[in-house]
């Protein structure tokens, strides 16, 4: 029996050792920034990761054509000074002048042809769609290109800045696992190191077009157990935590030292329910008792302590084609009952509900007080929450029945997302490729695509807006929860000035101390 | 004669050796707690009608805020920490007594043919036992949770016995190849006793006794990888009571000062293990021919 307890002591030793020396404290002085973000990079290549976590990392080492800017991320120009859309499929870039890539090598039009090429390279890109959709790409002069797509595309513009542009000369001439780990763009910061699963060092770029940014040397660990990042915070050796758990909010709040920073995201946390001949949840009047039965108000009280508000639709306030006019059915079970009655189910049904636990805020949690309220109306869900690593794959293959995800449109149109989410799974066409309970109404495809060639502002508008009261009201596509709120956490009285990005992107140029 | 004598022996030594009862009571209230888990808890944490958020967080009863009937508090789901750990104790123990009764019999059996027959069976049976053995058992069940897609009881229990039968047959294995040389072994050969009657009555339950002191040590084994498991969130799917993901859920609230939900869960299942332990080290000193006592 004394073997095990001098065992165990040994691991507690070993534990309390570990976790003591893991994290040094770093000398974190005027001209630095320690940052503990909660996802580690993939790989350095810009458009071989076109997660939010992957395209963080690079808006620091690249720059797109177009940036978004402040706290309502307003497109702003970038590599490029000024773009025109002369007709329905082209756009024209006129390109910044005298700047020049990491190694040197000055960037022109043809480093910007390069790139969009690239998108449509299967082994080194994830921006498939982008790319499929471009016909041809001309370069007049070294300073203006003009990209022409295959199909009238009114949101191309509003994804430029998340396309980042790469050096064609040495993206070339070197080795491919060269290109994956070391970044050569014209962004704001240079990569010094990157150690894998320890952290990335960063330096200023000090001829950046836009002026020297303020921090000289950025150090990011990602820390993935939420725990570990906020023992980072709490001991000083880190300035600036990303994704503080919402049970650990008050616990900040009350230490003298810290601050809290809470913004409330773009993102969506929404119920995705397919439509499949013959499933109960195929009835419209299913579909709004489950809608119906979900107390989200406690959901947001208890699961989300209040962090976030709720949702009627997908899109958030600004993206175009939200609707002010679309509200929330009221929380009411015993209508609920009569409504599954109504449908033929006053004994329920049986349904599984999939999700991720690892991906948005108090995920497992949410899924799991959603199959209660469900159970409550004797509908006896059967729960299936996993990492995300396998939750995504199954979304892709479309043969989910209900699942639990979340949605904001990097572009702020509502068009690209219904393509995306709501259209039917149309393989040849790149449509509802992220529809994954295969959820397919002809009439809401057709009015979609009609909106596709309407450019003018005002009336893709109007349009998309009716296209989203036709989803949320009359066919109840979805079961929208809540627009969750970012939470980040820091060092009080550093004299750092940082405001969060809607995006959740962590882009040092703009933070300053 | 002789077997009565051990037995009493046995038993003797049992009364005499206090960590061995207190072990065994540990156990058996552990097993009773289980098996009387809806007489004597006041919910069923994961009857989903039955738990509501209204009562989410309480702290445990005899702290400021805490409500009767969550007596060790509730967790972030309004489950009450006390009742879980009950149903919970139902999956350790089913998976445990599970693992040991699969991967026991199909581990006892295997060593039994391939130390009694030898030639071809033994090499390939002990080669598979190698190759598994060089793995850790918990990376082998993670990877088995991974292949094997349904979650639930039934596949924990597979996916641990895959990668534990090994113990049982190595072990089998040695003990009848010590046993088969015996003179009483060579008589029933030499009257001609068929081979499924050799092992059966007489090479089984002479062989057998080092595998119980396995036997013991893996049910806290098999106890503690299910915990493992159900902790890494590979184990026992949401909606069923664990005490590994009991302490998961808890481990993201230590900072914010609820111990609750990771202390008492956590206790339940060193108490267990080390009920099962002291047991099965009492056991070993007894059954294992080599460290003759007294």
């Amino acid at each position: 029996m004394k073997k095990y307890i001098l065992r165990s002591l040994i691991c507690l030793c070993a534990t309390v050792v570990v976790f003591g020396t893991g994290l040094v404290p770093a000398a974190s002085s005027a001209s630095s920034l320690v940052v503990a973000v909660d996802t580690p990079p993939r790989m350095m290549n810009p458009q071989g990761d076109d997660s939010d976590a992957g395209l963080s990392y690079m808006a620091n080492f690249f720059d797109g054509l177009l940036q978004r800017k402040g706290p309502e991320g307003k497109l702003a120009p970038a590599l490029a000074v000024r773009w025109e859309h002369p007709d329905k499929l082209s756009w024209k870039f006129y390109l910044r002048k005298g700047v020049k890539f990491s190694n040197g090598n000055p960037f022109t039009a043809a480093d910007v042809k390069f790139t969009f090429e690239r998108l449509s390279n299967p082994e080194v890109s994830e921006f498939l769609n982008t790319g499929k959709t471009i016909a041809s790409i001309k370069i007049i002069g070294d300073y203006t290109v003009v990209i022409k797509t295959k199909v009238p595309i009114p949101w191309f513009a509003n994804n430029m800045h998340q396309i980042f542009i790469m050096d064609k000369e040495s993206t070339e001439s070197r080795k491919p696992g060269d290109v994956m780990t070391r970044p050569i763009g014209t962004g704001a910061y240079k990569l010094v190191e990157w150690v894998k699963g320890s952290y990335i060092r960063m330096t200023a770029n000090e001829n950046y077009w836009e002026g020297a940014p303020s921090i000289k040397n950025i150090e990011v660990r990602p820390i993935k157990e939420p725990s570990t990042r906020f023992a980072a915070l709490v001991s000083g050796q880190a300035d600036i935590v990303t994704g503080v758990p919402v049970a650990l909010y008050a616990k900040i709040k009350s230490n003298p030292k810290l601050q809290v920073i809470s913004r409330p995201a773009r993102r969506c946390i929404f119920l995705a329910l397919g439509n499949k001949t013959g499933a109960p949840w195929a009835d419209l009047r299913v579909r709004k008792a489950m809608y119906m039965a979900i107390n989200e108000k406690e959901i947001i009280q208890k699961i989300m302590r209040g962090h976030a508000s709720p949702s009627s639709q997908v899109p958030d306030p600004p993206t175009i084609g939200y609707n002010p006019d679309i509200h929330r059915l009221a929380y009411d079970p015993a209508m609920a009952k009569k409504l599954l009655k109504e449908a033929g189910y006053a004994k329920g049904f049986d349904i599984t509900l999939t999700g991720p636990n690892d991906r948005y805020v108090q995920d497992a949690q949410i899924a799991e007080a959603v199959a209660r309220y469900l159970a409550k109306v004797g509908i006896r869900v059967k729960l299936d929450v996993k990492p995300k690593a396998i939750f995504f794959p199954e979304v892709t293959g479309g043969k989910l029945d209900f699942y639990l995800i979340g949605w904001f449109d990097g572009t702020f149109d509502m068009g690209r997302t219904y393509f995306k989410i709501a259209h039917t799974r149309d393989h040849a066409h790149g449509y509802g490729g992220l529809n994954g309970a295969a959820y397919s109404n002809a009439e809401l495809d057709r009015a979609l695509e009609a909106t596709a060639d309407i450019i003018n502002p005002e009336k893709r508008r109007q349009a998309l807006m009716k296209l989203n009261k036709m989803a949320m009201v009359d066919q109840i596509v979805w079961i929208p929860l809540h627009y969750q709120e970012d939470l980040y956490a820091m060092q009080k009285g550093k004299g750092i000035h940082f405001t969060p990005r809607p995006d959740r992107w962590m882009v040092y140029k703009e933070i300053s101390r | 004669m002789r077997e009565r004598r051990i037995k009493s022996k046995l038993l003797s030594s049992f009364l005499h050796d206090p960590s061995a009862m207190l072990g065994s009571v540990i156990v058996a209230l552990f097993i009773f707690a289980a098996v009387a888990a809806p007489w004597i808890t006041p919910q069923n944490p994961y009857d989903l009608k039955a738990v509501s958020l209204e009562h989410f967080l309480t702290p445990p009863i005899w702290m400021k805020g805490g409500q009767t009937p969550y007596v060790l508090g509730t967790d972030d789901q309004g489950r009450g920490i006390y009742s879980t750990i009950v149903y919970g104790c139902r999956t350790s123990i089913i998976v445990g007594f599970g693992v040991v009764l699969l991967a026991g019999s199909f581990g006892v059996t295997m060593g039994l043919l391939a130390g009694y027959y030898g030639g071809w069976l033994d090499i390939v049976v002990m080669r598979c036992a190698d190759t598994l053995f060089s793995f850790s058992t918990t990376l082998m069940a993670f990877l088995l949770m991974g292949v094997l897609k349904q979650r639930g009881i039934v596949t924990v229990i597979l996916a641990i016995c895959l990668a534990d039968w090994v113990r049982y047959a190595r072990t089998m294995r040695g003990s009848v190849l010590e046993v088969k040389e015996a003179a009483y072994i060579m008589a029933a050969k030499a009257t001609g006793a068929r081979d499924w009657r050799l092992l059966l009555r007489h090479l089984l339950p002479n062989a057998i006794p080092p595998v119980m002191v396995v036997v013991a040590v893996d049910l806290g084994v098999a106890i503690m990888l299910e915990a493992t498991l159900s902790f890494l969130g590979v184990g026992v799917p949401m909606t069923q009571p664990s005490l590994g993901m009991m302490i998961a859920i808890g481990k993201n609230y230590i900072y914010a000062g609820m111990w609750w939900m990771i202390v008492f869960p956590g206790l339940a299942l060193v108490m267990l293990v080390v009920g099962i332990n002291l047991f099965a080290d009492w056991l070993r000193e007894e059954l294992n021919p080599k460290l003759e006592r007294r």
